[in-house]
């Protein structure tokens, strides 16, 4: 199966959890919206492209920070802050505490038509410089490679995995590995000028020996891969 | 049956709060989260599934639960009997005293009392007799009001919590959630999905904001904080009192609420909070790392590396908007060097050592500690050891060896070093220093090991490698042994020097202390 393979480094990164605004937390590799809207706006999709996404990668800590954001506000006398006309509302300042994941290296392999995979890694660096997670998080591209994946019997020769990877619910349970289980956002229905997304189980595991069932492989980088998706 | 979702920290609390308020439906045996009746409730790895029956006489635990955790009643009840019992004719100014501060602050019961006043000591136990009576008698008032007031806190005003409710709160909060939950009668939004859980439809008129909890962080004013500048945020009634729960997942201590937040699964969320709320009780001076160490012991195995590195603890108080939230930033390598030792660590658990003020230090709590800090530095050892020359270390040489083990394998791992040492070079090291004690034995000259040990400590203290090399060679050819030959490591790096010289010092001592022998 041939896919494209696009491996990415961030100084710094916050994969926000949704519901998070006191207080954002992290997952600890992007999501399947998050990378799903990476791959959507590279390639300036005007509508739905229907695709599959392997996450895998690591990072070398989490660390805390606190930010002051800019939030609108109430309008009333206590507030002194910028005033915004358009809105009407005054601008304050709030803090805001942001876990980061700090030196992430990730590797993302996209399955979908070829013309789009094409046109993603032809737009990958000629728009603005890309950012994944928050805007000002940029990535640095190191390397965009349509490669071959091969079908790997476990049974037969196990694999550790060395790196955090999201697994569909389902494949989890083929290979028989637990891990941290997330149900995720995967992609939104706009109605009635809100977002409504539809959510996709994974599990996200960091270091467990595969002995059970088949997994595709990237025999050039030796991952495996789980392509999650429609 | 209603599934609930493992979400953001509040989201958790209220998972939590929910599991505690209906403490009947589950039990732990052997650090697992059991379902007593599966019919009504169900705990899976990241969601538990309700019927919406689990909801038949919820007000009455609900209110309990808040009542209990407030605990004010109480503290006033016994209050009153203690004034009561020193109230006499010598006491009576102070105890009025007391008795009007105990008072003061307390509007519903102040109220009943009405004046109080009083002249004398019998007048005087005449009014703290009719509080009691008062207290005891209308208990059910007070537990309302109480409620009320307390969950004002977290909750700010939205139904029975509103400031126009003076009364039958818990008949409000009944006819606002306990029945529409039950028989799932709650008027439905046409229009939208609860965009929290993503699943059930929206509650009428119901959306997601500081009206549920003000720690949340979102108003409607809030715009550009939401997509679209649209903070409509529709929410069923499950995910609705969910939120509503999250006072029951914190922990109290001194006005202070904490809560634990990880990923791993609800069955560890609920074991880590439940293990914080012991390790609070038991020491609040340094909770954290006494939990943390704590919680290490007993995870049988931890899902993810991830989640050693992305345990939070929150932080909130009484009308503070905005929680605290502090992060053990465990970084992905120390989260494996923790990981990958978990053996190790857990037999150094009941280890300790006295200092001379006679505090006792838990070395394994040391020992994470400075892991922690990334200050991990032999100061450590060289008060274990001291304490060991004064029989004052209660930990097996065996143990005291893994832990320099340790530190070989952290230096390597964590800090990256490359040392040409190895575990095993370690041991012999050890066993040269038995070697060096059995002859020491067999010259009748067992007295010589404190002056020996003593004099090796201090080389290691200064990090002097001449004086302990003079030492050693002088040693071992009083006695006929040869010189380790091990010890050129120690002549090129100072850390090769310190864990080289620990492990010869730890063999020396080896049967020289008792104590450490009956700890054994």
């Amino acid at each position: 199966m041939r896919v494209l393979r696009v491996k990415l480094y961030q100084e710094f990164a916050c994969y926000r959890k949704p519901m998070t605004y006191g207080f954002w937390e992290t997952y600890p590799l992007p999501p399947l919206s998050t990378v799903k809207g990476f791959f959507h706006n590279v390639v300036e999709a005007k509508e739905y492209i229907p695709a599959r996404y392997g996450i895998q990668g690591k990072f070398k800590s989490v660390v805390l920070d606190m930010q002051s954001m800019y939030k609108f506000g109430r309008k009333d006398s206590e507030n002194k802050g910028v005033y915004i006309e358009g809105f009407n509302k005054p601008l304050l300042k709030s803090p805001i505490y942001v876990s980061n994941l700090y030196a992430v290296e990730l590797t993302i392999y996209i399955e979908s038509k070829l013309e789009h995979l094409e046109k993603f890694r032809e737009n990958l660096l000629n728009l603005e410089y890309p950012s994944l997670g928050r805007k000002e998080d940029l990535v640095r591209v190191d390397s965009v490679d349509m490669v071959e994946l091969t079908e790997r019997d476990l049974f037969e020769d196990s694999y550790y995995i060395k790196n955090g990877i999201y697994f569909s619910k389902e494949k989890a349970k083929e290979l028989e590995v637990n891990g941290i289980n997330y149900r995720m956002n995967f992609y939104y229905e706009s109605k009635n000028g809100m977002r409504f997304f539809k959510k996709k189980d994974v599990v996200y595991v960091d270091n467990k020996n595969l002995e059970f069932g088949s997994i595709l492989y990237d025999k050039e980088e030796d991952k495996v891969v789980d392509l999650i998706g429609d | 049956m209603e599934k609930i979702y493992l979400g953001d920290w509040l989201y958790n609390a209220g998972i939590v709060g929910f599991l505690r308020i209906n403490n009947h439906l589950w039990d732990v045996k052997d650090t697992k989260l059991i379902s007593k009746d599966e019919n009504l409730l169900k705990i899976e790895d990241n969601y538990i599934e309700i019927d919406r029956k689990i909801f038949d006489g919820f007000t009455d635990r609900f209110f309990d639960y808040a009542f209990n955790l407030y605990g004010r009643y109480d503290r006033k009840l016994n209050r009153f009997k203690e004034l009561l019992e020193n109230l006499n004719d010598g006491t009576f100014k102070d105890v009025y005293k007391d008795f009007k501060e105990e008072v003061n602050g307390f509007t519903l019961l102040k109220n009943k009392l009405g004046d109080i006043k009083a002249e004398n000591s019998q007048e005087l136990k005449d009014l703290i007799e009719k509080a009691i009576r008062i207290l005891e008698q209308d208990k059910e008032e007070f537990l309302e009001s109480d409620v009320q007031i307390f969950l004002r806190s977290f909750n700010g005003q939205k139904s029975f919590l509103n400031k126009t409710i003076t009364k039958d709160r818990k008949k409000k909060f009944y006819e606002d959630f306990e029945e529409p939950l039950k028989t799932d009668s709650n008027q439905k939004d046409k229009k939208f999905t609860c965009v929290i859980c993503g699943e059930r439809p929206a509650k009428k008129d119901t959306n997601y904001d500081t009206g549920f909890s003000p720690v949340f962080g979102l108003n409607k004013d809030a715009v550009n904080f939401a997509w679209n500048f649209n903070t409509k945020l529709p929410s069923c009634d499950i995910c609705e009192i969910v939120y509503f729960c999250y006072f029951a997942g914190l922990t109290e201590l001194n006005g202070k609420y904490y809560f634990v937040n990880l990923d791993d699964s609800v069955e560890s969320l609920m074991l880590a909070n439940n293990l914080f709320k012991e390790e609070l009780e038991k020491s609040p001076e340094n909770p954290f790392i006494d939990f943390f160490t704590e919680y290490l012991l007993r995870i049988k195995k931890s899902q993810a590396k991830y989640t050693l590195s992305n345990i939070n603890f929150l932080e909130t108080e009484f009308k503070e908007t905005l929680p605290k939230v502090f992060s053990f930033n465990i970084d992905y390598k120390t989260a494996e060097f923790i990981e990958e030792n978990h053996e190790n660590l857990k037999s150094l658990s009941k280890s300790f050592f006295i200092l001379p003020d006679k505090t006792r230090v838990y070395i394994l709590t040391e020992f994470l500690n400075l892991i922690l800090k990334k200050d991990l530095n032999y100061g450590l050892l060289y008060k274990i050891f001291k304490s060991a020359t004064q029989d004052k270390a209660y930990v097996s040489n065996y143990n005291l060896q893994r832990l320099i083990i340790m530190y070989l394998l952290y230096k390597q791992k964590v800090g990256g070093k490359e040392m040409g040492l190895e575990e095993k070079s370690l041991w012999a090291m050890y066993m040269q220093g038995k070697n060096l004690l059995e002859r020491l034995k067999e010259r009748d000259a067992e007295n010589k090991i404190q002056s020996i040990a003593y004099k090796l400590l201090n080389a290691l203290k200064i990090g002097d490698v001449n004086q302990f090399m003079d030492v050693m060679m002088r040693v071992h050819m009083a006695y006929d042994l040869e010189v380790p030959g091990l010890l050129i490591k120690a002549l090129q790096d100072k850390d090769n020097f310190y864990l080289l010289g620990y492990s010869f010092l730890n063999g020396l001592l080896g049967k020289e202390n008792k104590l450490q022998e009956d700890n054994q």
